[in-house]
């Protein structure tokens, strides 16, 4: 494949791969209530995942180990326990909020409550995770989810304020209710920061085979496709902060939603909305499904590969075959899918020094990455960006269950 | 075992200082349930106007008009236990 294609095709993974339910959910709810004053917070989450996902590709192309690999490799099975336990802890709340945009897209198109979705969805997901190959995952949900491009439209449709949105990149103290915008800014980075997405992405580049003659492929892929996702993300916010936030709406339920594309495009806006959510959390899905399978199979040296036949890695196809019908059942039992994603991504945000900072102890070790080490901009960056979304989702989680 | 046990009793005291400073006052709860009740009112309005110009399916209208009872008599209840009029 030309270097030319392939740079492309990660582009559009990263543009039709970035929003999810958690990144919907919250970029609505900051535009509902703050207006554009949370923009900044998806940059901030946008520029992290970038730099983390590079690194992920960089320890793949350069020493072919996978992340969960190369941690029980250089820190044994004892620590490796910790990061292991937080990232599939979160995971698979995610994978359940993701399962939940399903089965409300399913409602929005059938009028049937998303509780009875639930079970045939995963069933769906888990057909194509037996059936399929890792290029048909990556590259198939990405293709489709272009479709999340609509949110775009929209916010040009509504003709936003150019000086507004670029002031909305500014961090600034809140002008009302600060425990609730500090919540919603660290969900935003959970959403923004989830660490399926650069355990997919290793995992991926080792399935792919690469080598340091991808490490280019990787940071044009990484920096381009995340920035464009991250694009999509502030449109969503930016539609939100025209339609909902002067009509007095705050997001409180999924059905709220779709009126950020029905009041720019009509009713080709609310089929648009449902296709959105569908691609977006069925492709989320399949993807943290098949993470936590490469998480567990990759951390314990089993046999692993989404082009195998499942027969051949049996281990880790029975881990996806368990961990979806469970993810299943937590929406099938009448949880609000909503409050579910915005507590997932605030608990991914907590957990972000445990997942970050043993990738950045390996991505600055010579025995694995040669000369390809780490500056130390990128070490600081994103090691501040990890423990100050702590510290904070440690103060705003509290805050915004038990009150203020 | 002895600085263990320490560390744990330590622990117990700061969350359960923690989560008695953080309880919601009946004003705050009140007040959420207000704003809660507003928000829902104005997504009843907006799903009026959309509707009559015909930008949303008649099912997509009823789960909304179902899921804005819903939250209004929670919202309701919450003003009623945080003893709003």
């Amino acid at each position: 494949m030309s270097k030319f294609l392939e740079i492309a095709l990660g582009i559009v993974t990263g543009i039709g791969g970035f929003l999810e339910a958690g990144s919907l959910a919250t970029a609505a709810q900051a535009g509902s209530e703050f207006g554009y004053q949370l923009i900044w917070a998806i940059a901030v989450g946008t520029a992290c995942i970038a730099v983390l996902v590079e690194m992920a590709g960089r320890l793949a192309a350069v020493s072919r180990h996978t992340l969960p690999d190369a941690m029980r490799e250089r820190f044994g099975i004892g620590f490796f326990l910790i990061p292991l336990a937080a990232v599939a802890l979160v995971s698979f709340l995610v994978l359940s909020s993701e399962i939940g945009g399903v089965t409300l897209a399913l409602e929005f198109a059938t009028g049937v409550s998303h509780r009875w979705w639930a079970i045939p969805a995963a069933l769906a997901i888990w057909l194509l995770l037996w059936k399929g190959t890792f290029g048909m995952v990556e590259k198939g949900t990405s293709m489709l989810g272009l479709v999340t491009l609509a949110f775009v439209v929209a916010a040009l449709k509504l003709h936003p304020d150019a000086a507004g949105v670029a002031a909305g990149l500014v961090p600034r103290a809140p002008t009302h209710d600060g425990a609730r915008y500090w919540f919603i800014a660290v969900s935003i980075v959970g959403a923004s920061v989830s660490p399926y997405l650069f355990y997919f992405y290793s995992a991926g580049a080792v399935e792919d085979q690469w080598d340091e003659g991808y490490l280019t492929i990787n940071r044009i892929t990484a920096g381009v496709g995340m920035t464009f996702g991250g694009t999509v993300a502030v449109a969503a916010l930016v539609c939100a902060a025209l339609v909902l936030h002067p009509a007095g709406i705050q997001v409180d339920r999924y059905e709220q939603i779709p009126f950020l594309l029905t009041s720019p495009l009509a009713r080709a806006g609310f089929w648009l909305f449902v296709a959105a959510l569908f691609i977006a959390c069925f492709g989320a899905a399949l993807e943290i499904a098949l993470q936590l399978a490469y998480l567990v199979a990759q951390g314990f040296g089993w046999r692993w590969g989404e082009n195998l036949r499942p027969r051949d890695a049996a281990r880790f196809s029975a881990i996806y075959t368990v961990a979806l019908p469970l993810a299943a059942l937590v929406i099938a039992s009448g949880i609000d899918p909503l409050r579910l994603t915005v507590m997932s991504m605030a608990m991914t945000a907590l957990s972000l020094p445990v997942t970050v900072v043993p990738l950045l102890v390996l991505m600055n070790d010579p025995q694995y990455l040669d000369e390809h080490t780490n500056g130390w901009v990128s070490n600081a960056a994103v090691l501040a960006v990890s423990v100050i979304a702590c510290v904070v989702a440690l103060v705003a989680l509290p805050l915004q269950v038990f009150g203020s | 075992m002895m600085r263990r046990a320490r560390l744990l009793r330590g622990l117990t005291l700061v969350g359960a200082a923690f989560a008695i400073g953080c309880t919601k006052s009946p004003e705050a709860r009140a007040r959420e349930a207000a704003s809660a009740l507003a928000s829902w009112e104005a997504t009843v309005h907006l799903l009026e106007e959309q509707r009559t110009r015909g930008a949303l399916p008649e099912q997509f209208v009823r789960q909304v008009r179902r899921a804005a009872a819903d939250a209004r008599e929670e919202a309701a209840a919450q003003r009623r236990a945080a003893g709003a009029p």
